[in-house]
């Protein structure tokens, strides 16, 4: 078991993005639990509740990424070397950013995902949908992490599903971003598999995804709407 | 009342006749006129027709200039990618070397065609107008902006880890900013629309808000010679809104995801609100949901004046049918005529 004394300051660390101070924090953990223990009790845990504060309006998305960055590359640190572990055994998952050309969203989920142990193919962004067809069928891919900003390419998820039904390929599509946080029906209607609404969510959303291969939403209470 | 007496009206805190429908309408115009949204903003002729069809059929209380945000990039010569059915979105960023952020100077508006075709948009909806209905005019706020110049994780590492290269930039994208919304009053903009998505607290925490957009925004809006509206593009504002207020702008745009009955109270006498109808629920509406939705809004911000019903995101998605649109100006016409007796009861 890892002190925990001073999560909290860890965690104000990575609000702050104060990258210096997180490194000398988790080097000071390891001098009394292995580097694993630590990414599971002290990294793991403040990502979570990071990306948690996001969906609740107390932490913004420019302090998710910079804590995202930061935790990224003191997990891949602390797995390098004699400490490598191997990565979670999974289907093949991918991620990628259906038309749009912005990819932030798509990296804080990679970043929270390899935190957690996970490997992803990244298809990048801009793909449109027949490209993201040809690059699933190159890789095998069976869980699909898809990113949107923008309404029309949220709607692209329905055509993006029913190629991938004609196609006979069996991939299940997970969806976030701002379409599917603002309008919480969204997701059911373009055939997605599950929805996440923050990064943290998308962790716990790819564990159920994984375990079950039925339709399952994050539920999450709605909102987003003036009813 | 004309569009213009019933918006100046509600801006002053007062009750106008009716309750201000400001529907944010972009791509839609290319749908009036028939044409792909690329052709449509090709030409400032086409713009203003589609925003005069678009103001006759809905009863829209102002003409909207705005065309796509990545016409901000377009000027430095950045790419514009165009699709079938939603807005154009910018290409690879246009600082691509951190260090050019040193040389980068800004573009002079009377230099660049597009800027100039928008500016002739605004000329045509002025005449148009004849001093009845507001045209609205945008710019993309000098902080908010680097998120397509330069792209959305590099801009948040600059903004983190290099100050001085981050005053740098916003020295240039302010220098530009001012004389843009300057050029767009001169050619008859009522007002400007500053957005400024970055600077919410959904995207940037307060405290480095204050140390960051804030100063941005002051010093820039306290150079636009003319009426302001800040808006968050859907993001949110209730922790920063002491601050939004002391920048003096006439009108907030405000988020869906905010109590907006609550927003209205903080801000009742002091800066009226613009919102804030949800668009991406709106694109699937019955005509029943959208008069509801229209009446729950009405009821939470109308009373007393300072409200203008709009979307909560500066603009309607291309999704959003012609019918819902009807609805929701229906449903201000039924719901909206001061002194809204109905709510009181």
């Amino acid at each position: 078991m890892v002190d925990k004394g001073g999560y909290n300051d860890f965690y104000n660390l990575l609000l702050q993005a104060e990258r210096a101070g997180a490194e000398q924090f988790i080097a000071m953990r390891l001098g009394s639990a292995p580097p694993l223990t630590v990414i599971e009790e002290v990294i793991v845990p403040a990502l979570t509740d990071i990306g948690e504060g996001w969906e609740e309006g107390t932490v913004s998305l420019a302090q998710v990424y910079m804590a995202s960055r930061i935790c990224e590359q003191l997990v891949e640190s602390l797995l390098s070397g004699e400490n490598c572990i191997a990565p979670k055994e999974t289907p093949p998952i991918a991620i990628v950013t259906l038309a749009d050309y912005h990819s932030l969203g798509k990296r804080i989920v990679s970043a929270f995902l390899h935190s957690h142990g996970y490997r992803m193919v990244d298809f990048g962004h801009g793909l449109t949908v027949e490209e993201v067809i040809e690059a699933v069928k190159r890789h095998g891919t069976e869980i699909l992490l898809l990113s949107t900003l923008i309404l029309n390419s949220a709607l692209a998820v329905k055509d993006l599903v029913d190629k991938f039904q004609q196609a006979h390929l069996s991939v299940r599509v997970i969806v976030g971003g701002a379409p599917f946080n603002l309008n919480r029906k969204l997701w059911a209607y373009v055939g997605a598999h599950a929805m996440a609404t923050n990064a943290s969510d998308a962790v716990q959303v790819l564990e159920r995804v994984i375990a079950s291969p039925d339709r399952m939403s994050t539920m999450t209470p709605e909102r987003g709407n003036n009813r | 009342m004309t569009s213009m007496e019933r918006v100046l009206r509600a801006l002053q805190h007062q009750e106008p006749d009716q309750v201000p429908l400001l529907l944010t309408l972009t791509m839609h115009g290319a749908k009036e006129l028939g044409m792909s949204i690329k052709e449509y903003y090709s030409a400032a002729d086409h713009v203003i027709e589609g925003q005069r069809r678009l103001q006759k059929k809905y009863r829209n209380d102002c003409y909207y200039t705005f065309t796509y945000a990545a016409v901000e990039v377009e000027a430095y010569g950045g790419d514009v990618i165009f699709c079938d059915d939603g807005p154009p979105n910018s290409g690879t960023p246009i600082i691509q070397d951190v260090q050019a952020i040193r040389n980068l100077e800004p573009v002079r508006v009377a230099e660049v065609p597009c800027l100039q075709r928008l500016l002739t948009v605004t000329e045509g909806l002025h005449r148009l107008s004849a001093g009845a209905v507001p045209v609205i005019g945008v710019v993309i706020s000098p902080f908010s902006v680097p998120v397509m110049q330069f792209g959305f994780e590099r801009y948040i590492e600059l903004i983190y880890e290099q100050p001085l290269l981050f005053e740098r930039l916003m020295q240039v994208n302010e220098t530009f900013c001012v004389e843009w919304a300057n050029a767009q009053l001169a050619a008859g903009a009522t007002a400007i629309c500053y957005f400024d998505p970055l600077s919410s607290p959904t995207m940037i925490s307060r405290d480095l808000y204050r140390q960051t957009g804030y100063l941005v925004a002051q010093r820039v809006l306290s150079r636009i010679q003319g009426p302001t509206v800040i808006h968050l593009a859907s993001g949110r504002c209730m922790p920063v809104l002491d601050d939004l207020l002391r920048l003096g702008v006439q009108a907030i745009g405000v988020s869906t995801l905010e109590d907006l009955g609550q927003l209205k109270a903080n801000c009742a006498g002091k800066t009226a609100l613009l919102g804030n109808l949800n668009g991406l629920e709106m694109w699937n509406w019955t005509p029943e949901e959208a008069e509801a939705i229209v009446k729950a809004t009405i009821a939470k911000a109308g009373p007393h004046g300072g409200f203008l019903l709009a979307d909560n995101h500066g603009e309607i998605p291309y999704q959003v049918t012609e019918e819902t649109l009807q609805a929701i100006a229906l449903a201000v016409e039924k719901w909206g005529r001061y002194p809204l007796e109905w709510t009181k009861r």
